[in-house]
């Protein structure tokens, strides 16, 4: 039985109970009942190889290399640091959500020794790579076999869209 | 009852569209102008939302799920705080219910479902909420 749909809140809340009866309703679904939109994991046989071993390996490479640039441009510009932990905490949230417990960085992934032409240089680069990152999530979202991780990266693709418009600039808000 | 998941979906944005044209109706595009343009954005993203998933809905041989006669508001509709609040709520309850259709579908919908949660998350910064780790995932 997947998870039901989230409840209505009080606002959505048709003064029928319409709303939160469909929803509670719809929670009765199951992958099974759905096939022309395919299905949940949380319903579906779990295959003898996880389908999503080899997709899970490339979210936590790229966060790991995320992370690592965080790190290199808040030591390479201790004015940004402040302006950055809230990042670097984004990404060890998500890593740790994906179940990566590893706290050094990636080999090959490390930005260690990478030059800036100066801060503006470096946080425009930052943004750049936390951008593609959110793509990249929202595209892993996509091809992922289970529902719940699906759900789990897109959640992780809109964290980043949010810290991205804290931060300001191209691919944020403020 | 239609099992196509789009339809919870639908029934989130049908109560989303209701609730910001009454928040927009209420505020004073003068004096809290960046609070109404932000509630009539959000009102024509929730709309052309509403449209699309009930001409989906339709095209698939679905019956798109009616709106409510009315849905409850908040009292004090005039206090900006107020209506910030309630426009929060939309998009965070939005968030989840996309986070909901993310997991329950697949291919062109999942991808659909995942641009709308990323755009109320961004959206719910505009009302006054804070960046979270997992915009959209149940508590």
């Amino acid at each position: 039985m997947p998870a039901p749909p989230p409840s209505a809140p009080a606002w959505a809340t048709s003064r029928r109970g319409a709303v939160a009866a469909l929803l509670v309703a719809s929670g009765t679904l199951s992958a099974c009942d759905v096939p022309l939109l395919g299905g949940s994991s949380t319903t579906s046989r779990r295959p003898a190889a996880d389908p999503d071993t080899a997709l899970v390996a490339r979210v936590r490479f790229e966060l790991a290399g995320l992370a690592d640039l965080v790190a290199g441009v808040s030591a390479a510009y201790p004015d940004l640091a402040p302006r950055l932990s809230a990042l670097g905490d984004l990404h060890a949230a998500h890593r740790d959500a994906l179940g990566d417990t590893s706290t050094t960085p990636t080999p090959g992934a490390t930005s260690s020794g990478q030059a800036y032409a100066g801060p503006r240089a470096a946080l425009a680069t930052l943004r750049t790579r936390e951008l593609a990152g959110q793509h990249h999530l929202g595209d892993a979202a996509v091809a992922a076999a289970s529902g719940d991780l699906a759900r789990l990266l897109a959640c992780m693709a809109a964290g980043v869209a949010q810290a991205l418009a804290v931060l300001g600039g191209p691919g944020g808000a403020a | 009852m239609s099992t196509d998941p789009r339809q919870a979906a639908l029934a989130a944005e049908h109560a989303a569209v209701y609730v910001y044209a009454a928040l927009a109706a209420q505020t004073d595009p003068v004096a809290d102008a960046a609070l109404r343009t932000g509630l009539s954005d959000a009102y024509g993203t929730h709309r052309g939302r509403r449209d699309l998933l009930t001409r989906d809905l339709a095209d698939a041989g679905e019956t798109p799920v009616a709106a409510a006669p009315a849905y409850d508001l908040p009292e004090r509709l005039g206090d900006p705080a107020v209506v910030r609040r309630c426009a929060l709520g939309v998009e965070e309850a939005c968030a989840e219910t996309y986070g909901w259709l993310v997991a329950h579908t697949t291919a062109a919908t999942r991808r659909w479902a995942v641009a709308a949660l990323v755009d109320a998350a961004r959206r719910a910064l505009v009302f006054g909420g804070v960046p979270q780790d997992l915009p959209g995932r149940p508590a």
